[in-house]
């Protein structure tokens, strides 16, 4: 009975560790810890696979996830070469700012020269921040 | 058939669960997060709190366990505690470092919460790959990029409102589905236990990771799991050999280059010699 009670406790930890991934992935802005969320992610599912495996007496959930593991070192590997090689040169960790193409990413463009528009992502968080309402885009004619 | 799910509480802790995690992610830097963290903080920690009593199950041992001296059930739930509030504080910490630490101390967490049943291996293989390897090559791959830059920390979150409501919709499901399948299984459990009187403490602590297996009892767990790999799994163990020496020699080209092979590349002239 207390195997049960180990694998209703390890299934609801997995559980939440994937939601907190999930919510970590979708909304952080932070490629390292975009990163890190997926690897939670895994270990939430690895945590079940052991559960589930022990539960029943056999290692195929330790097997399940050592090739999980196996794949989260994998991704790890390339996504780091990936940013290495990165063209133009990495120059910040937000990832919203990747889109910017040759200028790199926007918080680290110098400000614009007075009589200049700055050209600035719309963002959703637009309507909660307090911080001054960036000047609107002329319209190229 | 299946137990009986009531949405609503569950739904109502999952709420307070994800507005703690709300108020704990990262938004207006100029505006004072301590006080919200703390707040966030405490409402996250009640809302666990309220899914071990209202799912969790306390984990009973036998007196005569080997490590009766300290309750394993103690152990277990501040390994999780410490995983769950590891794994909270990464997806929050508005420096990429303090992030990456929290993430090493999840991975350490989880690898004691591995071998609470039994699969050390995967603890010791969690540690050495994931603890050692990565996230300190995460650190160092931060500490590169905002070197090179002013420091760099989240402006803020990209719709985190939804974000929190997918989670929270997301562990809903996902405790509702293992109360309605494994309720009913330890309502057979204890019913059949209550007749029977077959309960018995495992052999061994850790649980009884050599049993299931054609392996003797008394072989390592290592040696089991190299069984199971080599005699059930060896066409995976195969795969991920491929995928692992694959995955070595393209990060090696990209990073270094693909070489010009077959391609002649000119000879620089000699420079002319004087005198």
């Amino acid at each position: 009975m207390h195997d049960f009670h180990l694998l209703n406790n390890s299934l609801i930890i997995g559980a939440l560790l994937f939601a907190l991934g999930a919510v970590g992935f979708v909304c952080r802005r932070n490629i390292v810890v975009m990163m890190l969320a997926i690897g939670m992610m895994l270990q939430g599912v690895m945590l079940t696979l052991t559960a589930s495996g022990a539960f029943h007496g056999d290692v195929i959930g330790e097997v399940f996830s050592l090739f999980l593991l196996v794949v989260a070192t994998l991704q790890g590997a390339l996504t780091l070469a990936v940013f290495a090689v990165a063209k133009p040169p990495l120059r910040s960790l937000d990832v919203s700012g990747l889109d910017d193409g040759e200028n790199g990413p926007a918080d680290t463009q110098p400000a614009p020269a007075p009589g200049q528009t700055e050209h600035i992502v719309a963002s959703p968080l637009s309507a909660f921040e307090t911080s001054p309402a960036a000047p609107a885009e002329t319209p190229h004619e | 058939m299946g137990e009986r799910i009531d949405w609503l509480p569950l739904g109502l802790i999952a709420g307070v669960g994800a507005l703690g995690v709300y108020l704990m992610l990262t938004h207006n830097p100029s505006r004072s997060r301590l006080r919200w963290r703390w707040l966030g903080a405490t409402l996250a920690a009640l809302s666990l709190c309220l899914i071990a009593v209202g799912f969790g199950t306390r984990i009973e041992w036998w007196p005569q366990r080997t490590f009766a001296t300290f309750p394993p059930w103690l152990l277990f739930h501040a390994l999780a505690g410490c995983s769950l509030l590891a794994a909270l504080l990464t997806i929050t910490s508005a420096r990429t470092s303090h992030a990456v630490l929290w993430y090493a101390l999840l991975l350490v967490s989880n690898a004691g919460l591995f071998a609470f049943h039994g699969a050390s291996f995967l603890a010791m293989a969690t540690l050495l790959v994931n603890a050692a390897g990565l996230a300190a090559t995460w650190l160092l791959f931060a500490q590169h990029i905002e070197s090179r830059t002013r420091a760099q920390r989240d402006r803020g979150s990209l719709e985190p409102g939804l974000a929190c409501l997918a989670g929270a919709l997301l562990a809903v499901m996902l405790l509702g589905t293992f109360r309605y399948t494994l309720g009913s299984e330890a309502r057979r459990a204890s019913g059949i236990a209550a007749k029977s009187e077959l309960i018995s403490p495992p052999q061994s602590f850790p649980l009884r990771a050599t049993q299931g297996n054609s392996t003797p009892r008394d072989h390592s767990h290592a040696a089991v799991v190299g069984a199971a790999l080599y005699r059930r799994w060896g066409f995976g163990l195969e795969v991920s050999a491929v995928l692992i020496l694959v995955t070595a020699v393209v990060t090696t080209l990209v990073v270094r280059g693909v070489p010009n092979w077959g391609r002649v590349s000119p000879e620089p002239d000699d420079p002319p010699r004087t005198g």
